[in-house]
């Protein structure tokens, strides 16, 4: 027959025993969650959405936005429709317009003088 | 009464008390460990004849290695050991087996796990990862299995009457804690979904194979060894000291050990496990120090029981981890890494130590728990001498298959010769194994007869009058 103080030790030890092997797996999955790293392609499909969206981010910036590019060449970039706008109305005297793309080519491929402490 | 027939009357009802959960363990271990024979002979016939089995797939050469294995390992020295554990710690605590039930249907549920793994192995659902091939259902069951085993393993070390604790319980308590923490964090690394990435994947499956095949074979067996040698020889175990010494040595450094030299990891890896495996001479030192103590001069007379599997056992041990030590060392394990050394060394520990400790622990328990004598006494001899020729024959040939791998650069046709004459080993093991397995089923048979034949009786026993009812 079991005495109460033997059903407490043997209690214990199967209790104790648990709580290790308990201690032991989460031990094991906590060091498994900190060291996961993303998997390799694992979502190829937000890969290439990624890589879709920047591509026309820098197209709609070369589309619909100003930019001086070059002032000192007059280079600038300007909104395709402002360009359309502009070729429009500049080339209503065809001669005149001529004329100003022969002196804005000129200038754009001019040679550059350099700043004098370069 | 006096105190010996007490003694004996408790033995008695202690051994009683083992037998169901006992014979779950023991008939499903030596089934298993038959199969696993059977499928390593087979498939060292591929050696004889490759294309024999080309038209079956599930029993190709990596199939049946595997299932092999994993047969032997999970199948037979695991339930066998835990069984042979559980009757120790009820003997040692002087007390019967507590929570039986949990043991009976845990023993079921290792052994569904075992059967799942291998049809799943053969069927091709592998994980791939050695010693780990068993698919993930079956790691479950056998985990839980495990832990419930454990449990009442852990319940009946509780009842003991003297708090001082013996040799026997260091190692088999740290065999008991070693499997779960080794078990979980590699399945939890490698076998569940998104295992780690890259060769963590390769080193965690290392440690877990050394801290499988050699750290808890050897908890195990010593423990089981250090219980049986100085009962048997009727001699103290010397000492208690060398013994503390050699447990937390094997623990320090054993778990270190399988990082191959040459493996292509970061290199303080392997340089840290041949650091540890040429320290691990120093509880191979102590272990063979104790074993030279009892067995030097043991006046027991031998021929084919316990004590000759158990003594044919330790030594073997101490051979398997000096072969461990000598395949850590720079020069030689230049030469030996990735070669059939290996398997031979695993086979050792396995099939020459483990296997045998438990086969003779088993014949030594089952008479006393079933309560009659051997069906096949003879049997016992025949396994014995069946199974020391057969590690022999298979550890000899496969080391030296092994070492002619790495002297000639991997030339195809190397050792292979020894490689077949490996196969005459599987064979001899696979014939020992058998009288393993009758006499146990034989005395399972019987003693279920047996059962039925009271029963059948009180049944049909004559009602006395008083319990005639007008």
């Amino acid at each position: 027959m079991m005495t109460p103080e033997q059903s407490r030790s043997s209690s214990g030890a199967a209790v104790g025993y648990i709580i290790a092997i308990v201690l032991f797996v989460l031990a094991g999955v906590v060091a498994k969650l900190s060291i996961q790293a993303p998997a390799i392609d694992a979502d190829p499909a937000a890969a290439r959405y990624k890589a879709l969206a920047d591509m026309q981010a820098v197209e709609n910036k070369s589309l619909y936005t100003a930019q001086v590019i070059d002032a000192q060449r007059g280079i600038v970039r300007l909104p395709i429709d402002t360009a359309i706008d502009l070729a429009a109305k500049n080339w209503s005297s065809a001669a005149a317009a001529r004329a100003d793309l022969a002196a804005r080519v000129a200038k754009a491929t001019a040679a550059v003088k350099p700043i004098s402490f370069e | 009464m006096n105190p010996a027939d007490t003694n004996q009357d408790c033995s008695a009802k202690i051994d009683a008390s083992c037998r169901v959960p006992l014979l779950v363990l023991f008939n499903g271990a030596a089934l298993w460990l038959v199969l696993g024979l059977a499928l390593s002979l087979f498939a060292s016939l591929t050696f004889h004849a490759p294309e024999q089995f080309s038209c079956c797939p599930y029993m190709t050469y990596g199939h049946a290695v595997a299932a092999a294995s994993d047969l032997l390992v999970y199948g037979f020295v695991i339930p066998a050991a835990l069984g042979v554990m559980l009757w120790i710690f009820a003997r040692l605590s002087q007390d019967k087996l507590e929570l039986p039930l949990v043991v009976f249907l845990a023993g079921h549920l290792w052994h569904l796990g075992v059967f799942v793994g291998t049809v799943g192995i053969l069927t091709g659902h592998s994980t791939g990862y050695q010693w780990l091939e068993y698919p993930r259902a079956a790691d479950a069951l056998l985990g839980v299995a495990f832990v419930l085993i454990a449990i009442s393993a852990f319940a009946t070390f509780g009842l003991r009457k003297e708090r001082e604790l013996y040799p026997s319980h260091w190692f088999l308590l740290a065999a008991l804690l070693v499997f779960p923490w080794i078990y979980s964090s590699a399945n939890v690394f490698i076998v569940t979904n998104h295992p780690v990435r890259g060769v963590g994947q390769a080193v965690i499956n290392w440690w877990f194979a050394n801290n499988l095949i050699f750290v808890w074979l050897a908890l195990a067996g010593l423990g089981i060894a250090f219980y049986f040698l100085p009962k048997i020889a009727n001699r103290p175990l010397h000492s208690r000291f060398w013994a503390l010494f050699a447990f937390w040595t094997l623990l320090l450094f054993g778990t270190w050990l399988g990082i191959p030299a040459g493996a292509p990891v970061p290199a303080w890896l392997p340089a840290a496990s041949q650091f540890a495996s040429l320290l691990m001479i120093v509880p191979i030192v102590a272990t063979a120090v104790i074993l030279k103590n009892i067995l030097w001069g043991a006046n027991v007379k031998c021929f084919g029981g316990t004590y000759c599997y158990i003594r044919f056992g330790s030594v073997m041990f101490v051979v398997s981890a000096l072969m461990l030590v000598a395949a850590g060392c720079p020069d030689f394990s230049r030469t030996v890494e990735f070669t059939w050394f290996g398997t031979a060394q695993a086979q050792l520990q396995i099939l020459g130590f483990a296997t045998m400790i438990l086969a003779g622990a088993i014949y030594e328990i089952i008479p006393r728990t079933m309560g009659t004598a051997l069906p096949f006494e003879k049997f016992k001899t025949l396994q014995f001498f069946a199974s020391v020729l057969g590690v022999l024959l298979l550890v000899i040939s496969l080391a030296v298959a092994g070492i002619a791998q790495g002297k000639s650069n991997f030339a195809s046709g190397a050792g292979k010769i020894a490689l077949m004459v490996s196969t005459t080993g599987w064979l001899f093991l696979l014939l020992g194994s058998l009288s393993l397995l009758l006499n146990i089923l034989v005395m399972t048979m019987k003693w279920k007869l047996g059962l039925a034949k009271s029963a059948w009786a009180a049944i049909t026993a004559p009602l006395a009058d008083s319990e005639v009812k007008s």
